[in-house]
């Protein structure tokens, strides 16, 4: 069987996609990189610092985002979804969806002025998770990877009301397309990585923590943004409702997760390294602050991980409670957070300003039907299944398509990273047998 | 004193003197192995104390703060074994030998140190030990005493006497019978003694 | 005359609500040889990168000074962004004013500016005496070793054989599989661990791509990244005399797979320090339920062969206690304390199952599941303690315990006692990592040279780490690990040649004594005296350009290429502030 071509498809660009197709494109190999969002680095640009050292996730993430726009053998699709896969491994057609920037990026220069002109702040973007605001025109980051804005065609006042038209008033070049429709390109790729991410199981899913209505119950990606220097808020950490900064954050762990009965029954594998980290960084900002954090277990399993979980309760002072909260509620300005400790057996209330909840990880609610559009399996929870657990945790039933980072289950960024990079090893190892198997 | 500076000007002020804090603090037993040597003093036994079964009992605080005392593995120490099978001695070995005896707590809870006391003599018991023996005074009287008061409340009970360590020195240099008195202790160790052949 | 340009970036609110960036600017347009200044919020942006390409093309720029964060961040996207205009790449030159100003000083702006300032204006120093240098080529052996033939060994040179790469496997035992032979089944689908490795030795054996090198250690390392030579001694087989076979292999990448080994019994005095009968650690039982699991016959306790009916696991025995043993969670005991403590039940029917522990870190994929799932149906009973102590008490071990969710102090009598032993580098470990000048961490782990995003890379190029020699991992990860370290000598045996930094040190050789001073001092081999020309050289591949042989030649002869003393003393002169600001 003659492969049509030497091409990969990468199809997600956070830090799994990138290791992945940095690594094939290093190695000579032509890729497709196939990103939902309008640019690249994935969830790890939301993140403020990374555990176990405190490094600023940004800065360690963008000679990477930056490396991947530039590199001659990467073909960057963002903005775009794959919807369809024909042919055979070796061969394979990917029909992808590029959705309507409604902004010509070809001539778009990236200048900016679009964002800071339009006069309608949206609140509830989701890449700022409540937190902050963004521009009907955005891009996700000023460096952004490629920096072109798209138009949140719901939010536009020109879309939506049919006044305005500011952005394409002060576009220099004249970028603005209101009229652009999603279309469709056809790519033929050799193999195949996704590596599709993860997702954060709604809070409105829970009860006990008050569906989510609650203001000032945050989960883990909002409190992200808020201590993310580059943030909406600056780093500053302020409660939501009322701007005032929290002199108590309750930092909840398990949420959703290790919950068979009522919701996942797996271990999301990051949420007590986050919290803690977390916790550290609300106590670097606000000093005299109270950070209580409620666990089922600690699980500080990574290299340094269980020496940053014992600095933090010897020397930076946060509170860990074991036990498991009952009941969120709003009294007055405060949240009352109810449960139990189950070591002293007693039963908890704490007031506080705010609450985090770590949030399950779960997988992009996309992921399935992509899976089903490849032809690969995923797990009753949508996780991608690997074809063995121990010895073949990048392959799937499939051959030629291989998966990466949290779109197969829950882990750090380190673990995705060599994930990543473990698939481009794959993929390479599978193309030098095809090119064999032609010779 | 010797490492930490403001501790040092603390007791210098108190004892209105110099004292350059630079004296080594020394437990007997320490000198014994470090100073003297256990081979060494192996040598000047004169009166082995052969088949006599001494389960050592080193109390909580002998080793402990393990940092500070610098003595001996406090989960595993052997310093009081040496010195037993120094003195011709066969050592018994039994899992309470650092556990608390509960004398700290005689004014306030008798029955708790009552209690501490007996699971350290059953312990030795069981593994066969004709004595117990300990290098703490307030130790070798507690364990002794609280005998009275289980002997009295358990029919049966087997009491162990309770030797303080230069005892069996005295009786292993060769200074004679009278080491070893009846009288200081509430339980009588002469019996099992002669029985052995160390005395009489 | 120079042409300089400098560009200031923000940071977004990192340097800019520090450093004044208008004053700065302001003040850079009055220096002298300044022919462009601006800042812009994030200068590694495309149109920040943009901003500096533009001056180049329209100013006609002979250097470039970007006063931004950490060279060590975005030094390579500024030189490329400058290569790409046609400017020599080592003309471009950080200034950072984000690590050593802005996040150093906030709160004092007025000096957080100034110092700013004075940090580019001695970069500028520098950045005027730079030369423009070309990189050095090195070409690269296509030819992969592997030291270790443990899981993760085995699967990165299968992956590269596959890849069509030459790869030299060194095993120190004579067999192949490391740990895994000695597991009994595997969580959480009770897989044969033999089954499971079998294949892929049979695999690797009948591979024309590997050359096995069994009962064999690495001697000697010596070269650099895509060209290394490497010494390896083959022992001869038991029971057979001879000398040991000596073999040299040159390779150009190489993956460090050396594994783990228990922490030791012995040194866990509180747990009878390997003296108490039927105390045993993890995988010592492992070989118990492989016997069973083989035989159909029960678990049988080592003193007297008594069948077992009471088992205590006692989990993170020597891990996470910083002040007697080892500080860290060493990973995998949780999961495979539970899989034992489940066959045990299947294997002894009606065998009571304790598991003392202080957390369940059960957080691989659907392993909370199984854990869980398993505590449920076979009844095994988690009490969340410390062990304080063990001994022998009659027939049993005794094990003194505290539940600490109940309060209650426990005492417990076995038949036999599990220590789910701390997992530590393997024995050799340090030689290993000496040798391939392959950092360790404290606890003498293997060290990534980026916790996060470089975690398969040592410190040394051209060398990789897999599986747990850098830290304790379950199969699973090892196996992603060692296939992450294939790709990347993948990656670097696709093309010709290799391309390093040239900036390295340079000899002059007039004034050079061939006192020798430099060879030593090297902490890369890289220097050696030319005895002929009586001067010492600079093995360029080898150099990382450290400055150790600068430090110590006695005639200045040393000196590091675009980093003269010239340059360094201009640029303390300039920051010492010989330059004031005009205001």
């Amino acid at each position: 069987m003659q492969p049509t071509s030497n091409r990969v498809m990468v199809i997600g660009g956070g830090i799994s996609g990138i290791s992945a197709a940095l690594d094939l494109a290093d190695a000579g190999t032509e890729v497709v990189m196939v990103e939902r969002l309008p640019s690249v680095g994935g969830r790890m640009l939301q993140l403020s610092e990374t555990f176990p050292t405190l490094d600023c996730a940004q800065c360690t993430l963008t000679p990477r985002t930056v490396e991947t726009g530039q590199h001659p053998n990467i073909k960057l699709l963002t903005y775009s979804e794959v919807v369809e896969m024909h042919g055979e491994p070796g061969n394979f057609r990917v029909k992808i969806k590029r959705k309507a920037p409604r902004v010509n990026w070809d001539d778009c220069t990236g200048c900016g002025a679009c964002q800071e002109k339009c006069p309608k702040l949206v609140t509830t973007n989701f890449f700022e998770r409540g937190v902050g605001t963004k521009k009907a025109i955005y891009t996700l980051s000023p460096q952004a990877i490629p920096n072109k804005p798209v138009i949140d065609a719901e939010n536009c006042r020109y879309l939506t009301e049919g006044k305005c038209g500011v952005c394409s008033k002060i576009c220099p070049v004249g970028a603005i397309r209101y009229d652009q429709e999603d279309y469709y390109v056809e790519e033929e790729v050799a193999a195949i990585v996704v590596a599709t991410g993860f997702d954060l199981y709604p809070m409105e899913a829970m009860g006990e923590y008050g569906y989510g209505k609650i203001p000032d119950v945050i989960d883990g990606l909002a409190m992200e943004r808020m201590c993310s220097a580059s943030g909406p808020t600056a780093g500053e950490v302020r409660r939501p409702s009322d701007g005032k900064v929290p002199q108590s954050i309750v930092f909840i762990q398990c949420v959703g997760s290790r919950d068979p009965e009522h919701h996942k029954p797996y271990c999301s594998r990051v949420c007590c390294m986050y919290t803690a980290k977390h916790a550290r960084l609300y106590k670097h900002k606000v000093h005299d602050g109270k950070a209580f954090l409620l666990y089922m277990d600690i699980r500080s399993t990574g290299k340094g991980y269980e020496e940053f979980i014992q600095q933090s309760t010897e020397e930076e002072g946060l509170i860990y409670l074991r036990g498991r909260v009952s009941r969120i509620y709003r009294e007055g300005e405060k949240i009352v957070v109810w449960g139990a400790d189950t070591i002293s057996g007693e039963a908890l209330r704490i007031d506080a300003d705010m609450v985090v909840l770590a949030t399950a990880i779960v997988p992009n609610p996309e992921q399935k039907a992509l899976a089903e559009a490849l032809g690969i399996e995923t797990d009753e929870h949508g996780f991608l299944t690997e074809a063995h657990y121990k010895t073949g945790p990048i392959d799937t039933v499939s051959k030629g398509i291989f998966i990466a980072g949290c779109a197969q289950g829950a882990r750090d960024i380190a673990d995705s990273v060599a994930h990543g990079s473990a698939a481009a090893s794959r993929a390479q190892a599978f193309l030098a047998r095809l090119r064999r198997s032609a010779a | 004193m010797k490492t930490d500076e403001e501790r040092k000007g603390k007791v210098t002020s108190f004892l209105e003197e110099d004292y350059d804090g630079n004296l080594d603090v020394l437990h007997y037993l320490e000198v014994l192995r470090d100073k003297v040597g256990f081979e060494e003093l192996s040598k000047k036994v004169e009166r082995p104390l052969t088949g006599l079964k001494i389960a050592p009992y080193y109390g909580c605080l002998l080793l402990r703060p393990a940092a500070e005392m610098q003595m001996d593995n406090p989960d595993d120490p052997s310093i009081f074994e040496e010195l037993i099978k120094a003195l011709g001695a066969e050592v018994v070995d039994f899992p309470m030998k650092s556990e608390c005896c509960g004398a700290f707590q005689v004014v306030n809870s008798e029955t708790m140190a009552t209690r501490c006391s007996k699971e350290i003599i059953a312990s030795a018991s069981s593994r066969g030990a004709d004595v117990i023996v300990t290098a703490c005074p307030l130790c070798q009287f507690n364990i002794e005493d609280r005998q009275k008061e289980i002997g009295e409340a358990e029919t049966g009970f087997k009491t162990l006497p309770v030797l303080y360590f230069t005892e069996l020195m005295a009786l292993a240099l060769g200074c004679g019978d009278e080491s070893i008195s009846s009288k200081k202790h509430y339980i009588d160790p002469r019996p099992v003694l002669t029985e052995r052949g160390l005395v009489g | 005359m120079e042409r300089i340009g400098v560009f200031l970036c923000w940071c977004g609110a990192n340097i800019a609500s520090t450093v004044d960036v208008h004053q700065v600017v302001e003040w850079l347009r009055d220096v002298n040889g300044v022919a462009h200044a601006e800042n812009y919020m994030y200068m590694c942006s495309d149109p920040g990168q943009e901003l500096i390409k533009k001056a180049i093309r329209e100013k006609n720029l002979t250097n470039v000074v970007v006063a931004s964060c950490s060279p060590r961040m975005h030094e390579k996207t500024f030189r490329k962004a400058a290569s790409l205009e046609g400017m020599n790449p080592y003309m471009v030159e950080i200034a950072n004013v984000r690590e050593q100003c802005s996040w150093v000083h906030q709160g004092d702006k007025d000096a957080a500016t100034r110092k700013a300032f004075n940090i580019i204006m001695s970069t500028i120093s520098k950045a005027k005496a730079n030369n423009p240098l070309e990189t050095i080529r090195v070409p690269i052996t296509r030819r992969a070793l592997v030291v270790g033939g443990g899981v993760a060994g085995m699967t990165a040179a299968l992956e590269l054989a596959e890849a069509g790469y030459y790869t030299a496997l060194v095993e120190r035992d004579d067999t192949l599989g490391g740990k895994m032979r000695r597991l009994s089944r595997t969580f959480p689908y009770h897989e044969d661990a033999s089954a499971v490795i079998a294949p892929k030795i049979e695999e690797l054996k009948a591979n024309d791509n590997i050359k096995l090198y069994l009962r064999s250690d690495v001697t000697e390392v010596s070269g650099y990244v895509g060209n290394f030579q490497v010494t390896i001694e083959t022992r001869p087989t038991e029971g057979e005399d001879g000398a040991p076979e000596v073999v040299t292999e040159e390779v150009g990448g190489i993956v460090l797979a050396t594994g783990y080994d228990l922490y030791p019994v012995a040194a866990m005095s509180e747990y009878g320090g390997g003296k108490v009968p039927d105390v045993i650690d993890g995988l010592e039982f492992e070989e118990l339920l492989k016997e069973s699991l083989a035989t159909g016959a029960p678990v049988k306790r080592p003193s007297d062969g008594k069948e077992v009916e009471s088992v205590v696991f006692i989990q993170c025995s020597g891990s996470r206690d910083p002040e007697h043993h080892k500080p860290y969670c060493s990973r995998v005991c949780c999961l495979y304390t539970n899989k034992q403590a489940t066959l045990l039940t299947q294997q002894n029917p009606g065998a009571k199952a304790l598991i003392s522990y202080m957390d369940i870190r059960t957080d691989c994929k659907l392993t909370e599941e199984y854990c869980q799932g398993n505590i449920e149906e076979k009844g095994l009973v988690y009490i969340r303690g410390r062990v304080s102590r063990l001994y022998r008490e009659g027939d049993a071990v005794r094990v003194w315990t505290a539940d600490t969710l109940t309060g209650e102090k426990l005492e417990i009598d076995a038949d036999l006692v599990v220590l789910a032993m701390a997992i530590e580098p393997s024995v050799g470990a340090e030689q290993i990592s000496k040798m391939f000048r392959a950092a360790v961490d404290t606890n003498g782990f293997l060290q990534e040279s980026h916790i996060k995003l470089r975690p398969v890379e040592s410190s040394t190029m051209g060398v990789y780490l897999a599986g747990a020699a850098q830290y304790p991992k379950d199969i699973t990860d090892s196996v992603s690990q060692a296939l992450a370290t294939a790709s990347k000598i993948q990656s670097m045996f696709a093309s010709d040649e290799l391309h390093q930094d040239p900036l390295v040190a340079l000899v002059n050789p007039e004034v050079c004594a061939a006192c020798g001073l430099c060879v030593p001092i090297c902490p890369y081999g890289a220097r050696e005296v030319d005895e002929r020309a009586r001067f010492s050289r600079v093995n360029e591949a080898l150099c990382q350009g450290c400055g150790a042989c600068v430090a110590i030649c006695p005639n200045k002869a040393c000196m590091l290429k675009n980093d003269t003393p010239m340059q360094v003393l201009n640029q303390i002169h300039t920051f010492l502030g010989k330059e004031e600001p005009a205001q």
